[in-house]
């Protein structure tokens, strides 16, 4: 009776326990106002604004692995985006998780590579970023068995091999040098004998996801522009109201639809009298502007530009000579004199970009330095339009604040050097869906988690981001600043420190779920030109293993040809044929 | 590589093909592509299963004639030893060409139709299975298709249906996931061998399905 008596005198009180509850004043009455409170406030209804990749990814793998509690109407999810907001879209380059991560939101590999452009990404190649000359080393994608324990590593600074460090005991690098896929025809989807991520098209990825969401995902969408946020006076974020610009982009979807003549694609379920929005958690996928979290909430950037000093890239688009050109394996990462360019093989063009700092170069002389790299492979480059991005290399200081946690380009952005961008996208909506919090009340639980583990990631691929030029001998300024003891973090010098008489394995990397494993770590060090001088000699059982995996890789390499067949022929067999799902 | 012609009259007015006695180097497979029309005669005699095709990855059926690439086991000095020899075998040295359907300048995508109505007779003259002395004669003197090359042709135009009526079988057996992949282990006297890449139909699952058979239905009713 007592209770029943004491909740019913606070039920006036729900609607604004903002102002009247001063964090300060924690009595125990205000315990039992929370308490009641958190049993009529469970997580329902979600909403993710902005539809990029990131937008998209998240709201895919949302749904899918929280799909039975959509089926029971205990939760819904809902896509706001801008109808006239461009995305970025240059991340054309991801890792091998994608895989597993469109196997869960349930795309058929077929379908994604026959509508993103899509080709298989085997790892990343540095070009002349040991020196000007004519260095490179390889990041493959394909990890040795025990290298987290770093017994291939131990093996090979032990026996003085001449191989380069990633050919030694892995394929990848000769596949790449051939251009041979990672699989055949008759693999089945998701599957290799080489591991594997993606080049694609950021643009057609996003509206895939998109009809996917919306058409077998129950993900709603509404196409309209966020006019204003509504907070509650907590600070909480409780609905979004939409700009009128909803009638007008429907009639250009209709449009677009009639043209392309696609009727069996369901229009996409929006409400053309909807212009307020509720929600109980926000997911802000806005890109840099951070709408949400950063000009809403105010949570500011922790900024890394002494450490990572590129703030701007310049991109463009570059055809093939012929449709029979080979397409490379691996992004390729040339080093200039400040900064570096990337190019990433699609199946139907390049994309190259140079990410730079305006600290040591100007956009003009940025622009005539792309300008030559693409000449050296494709003299015509009057008829390419550019893309230029500027930004400040950071990450958010909270990552989850309040109901608002933010994926993709507003959580941060650095330098694309290891494409870690959807994985992170990737990594986030996981972490979402597998700790999903069930209440207003234990939502500030797991966003704390969330704030912990990101900032950890963050401070990881800088870590590793960095650690690219810290072993660079390359004698532009920009590169010798690179190299400054002071813009050095001071976790990575510890690290460097480790390293100098013993190789990178898992002790160096704790945590469940590292970003990049000691495995990366030592393709980059031991790729770069450093030498690790260890003391004691490995453990022989450990080098007869080694020694072995060694001679039955170099033996392999000779016959891949044979067996394997080019990117661009498995790419054409798969538009024709299909993969097979088993 | 042989180089194909295609059959005609005015070329191969004289030729004559032998059959019953199998010469030509292209038995020498492990492997026969068979119609699902065949299985009741093939299936006591012959090891049956399905395997991805290595120019498409698409799934056919095959029977087993061998243990390793280029080996038939059915095979003996030029004679087949089973009483029923499968219908790709016996078309040979005879192989249908089918020209592939118009392609739009766009890149295909989805499904291709893959409904061949007409297709043409090619030979590789040098085959051992011609000869201009041995054998029977393709064409008459008036230039007619002669008994046996009508055998032929009728074969090969069973064959082009058969083989839809197969892929419609096998991707009815593919959408629903009832094949699965199995390894083969033989022991011999001197070798234990292994072959992979076989598949066959998951009994289990098949028993598992309810509702109607779509794929007797589909070939009953074709569309």
């Amino acid at each position: 009776m007592k209770i029943f008596h004491g909740a019913f005198h606070l039920l006036p009180v729900l609607g604004n326990y903002g102002p009247i509850f001063g964090d300060l004043m924690l009595s125990s009455q205000t315990f039992k106002r929370q308490k009641c409170v958190q049993q009529s406030n469970p997580i329902k209804h979600v909403v993710i604004v902005g539809g990029g990749t990131a937008g998209w990814l998240t709201a895919g793998l949302l749904a899918a692995r929280l799909s039975s509690r959509i089926n029971n109407s205990e939760l819904t999810f809902t896509l706001c985006e801008s109808p006239d907001m461009p995305t970025v879209g240059v991340g054309e380059g991801n890792w091998p998780t994608l895989r597993s991560t469109l196997h869960t939101i349930g795309i058929s590999e077929t379908d994604f590579i026959r509508h993103c452009n899509v080709l298989f990404k085997q790892g990343s190649r540095f070009i002349h970023w040991e020196n000007e000359h004519s260095s490179q080393y390889d990041h493959p994608f394909d990890v040795p068995e025990q290298a987290s324990h770093g017994a291939q590593a131990q093996h090979w600074l032990h026996t003085n091999k001449h191989v380069p460090f990633s050919q030694a005991y892995c394929l990848q690098s000769a596949l790449a040098n051939q251009h041979l896929a990672p699989k055949l025809i008759t693999t089945p989807e998701y599957s290799g004998f080489a591991n594997y991520g993606y080049h694609l098209d950021a643009g057609l990825f996003a509206k895939l996801l998109r009809e996917h969401c919306v058409n077998n995902l129950q993900v709603k969408h509404i196409s309209a522009r966020v006019k204003h946020v509504i907070q509650d006076p907590n600070g909480d974020i409780s609905g979004l109201q939409l700009a009128e610009a909803e009638a007008k982009a429907k009639a250009k979807a209709k449009a677009k639809a009639k043209a392309k003549r696609v009727p069996t694609t369901k229009p996409p379920t929006t409400n053309s009298l909807l212009t307020h929005l509720t929600g109980d958690l926000f997911i802000d996928c806005t890109g840099f502007s951070a709408l949400l979290l950063g000009k809403t909430l105010g949570v500011k950037n922790t900024p890394v530009n002494d450490v990572l000093f590129a703030n701007n890239a310049i991109a463009t688009h570059v055809p093939y000579a012929t449709d029979q050109e080979p397409i490379e394996s691996f992004t390729l990462s040339t080093a200039q004199n400040s900064g570096w360019i990337w190019d990433i093989g699609l199946p139907n063009r390049r994309g190259v970009g140079y990410v730079y700092s305006d600290r040591y170069t100007d956009d003009e002389s940025a622009k005539d330095t792309l300008l030559q790299y693409i000449q050296q492979r494709h003299q015509d480059t009057d008829s390419l339009a550019f893309k230029h991005i500027r930004f400040t290399p950071g990450y958010k200081q909270q990552f989850w604040k309040h109901n608002c946690v933010a994926i993709g380009l507003s959580a941060g952005f650095i330098e694309p050097l290891e494409a870690s961008a959807i994985v992170l996208v990737e990594m986030s909506a996981n972490m979402l869906a597998e700790q999903f919090p069930a209440t207003r009340q234990s939502m500030g639980i797991v966003a704390e988690r969330f704030n912990q583990t990101f900032a950890y990631r963050w401070q990881r691929i800088i870590d590793f981001l960095k650690l690219h030029y810290v072993l660079s001998k390359r004698t532009s300024a920009f590169w010798k600043d690179n190299r400054a003891e002071r813009s050095i973090p001071a976790s990575l010098k510890k690290l460097l420190l480790m390293w100098r008489h013993k190789v990178p394995d898992i002790a160096d990397f704790p945590a469940r779920d590292e970003v990049f494993q000691a495995a990366s770590y030592q393709f980059v060090l031991y790729g770069a030109g450093f030498k690790s001088n260890l003391l004691c000699t490995p453990d022989p059982q450990t080098m007869q293993a080694a020694e072995q995996l060694f001679s039955s890789i170099q033996g392999f390499t000779t016959q891949l040809t044979d067996k394997a067949i080019s990117n661009r022929s498995l790419i054409n067999k798969i538009h024709k044929f299909g993969l097979q799902k088993f | 590589m042989a180089k194909l012609q295609l059959l005609s009259s005015k070329a191969h007015g004289k030729l004559k093909v032998i059959r019953c006695e199998y010469l030509d180097p292209s038995f020498a497979v492990n492997l026969s592509t068979v119609m699902v029309s065949e299985l009741t005669f093939l299936a006591h005699e012959y090891p049956l299963f399905f395997y991805k095709s290595a120019r498409s990855g698409e799934f056919q059926l095959a029977a087993l004639l061998g243990f390793e690439s280029g080996q038939n086991l059915f095979l003996d000095n030029g004679n087949w030893m089973s009483r029923y020899v499968p219908l790709d075998i016996q078309r040979r040295p005879f192989q249908l060409h089918v020209p592939e359907p118009q392609k739009s300048a766009v890149q295909s995508v989805g499904p291709r139709s893959n409904t061949h109505t007409s297709g043409h007779l090619t030979v590789d003259p040098t085959s051992p299975q011609f000869s201009f002395t041995k054998g029977e004669r393709l064409y008459n003197e008036d230039g007619t298709a002669a008994p046996a090359l009508a055998h032929y042709q009728t074969l090969c135009s069973h064959l082009l249906s058969a083989s839809e009526q197969t892929r419609s079988v096998i991707a009815t057996l593919v959408d629903h996931e009832l094949l699965e992949a199995v390894e083969l282990n033989v022991t011999l006297k001197n070798a234990d061998i292994k072959l992979n890449d076989l598949y066959t139909v998951n009994v289990k699952k098949l028993n598992g399905l309810t509702g109607k058979v779509t794929w007797l239905n589909r070939y009953d009713h074709p569309s």
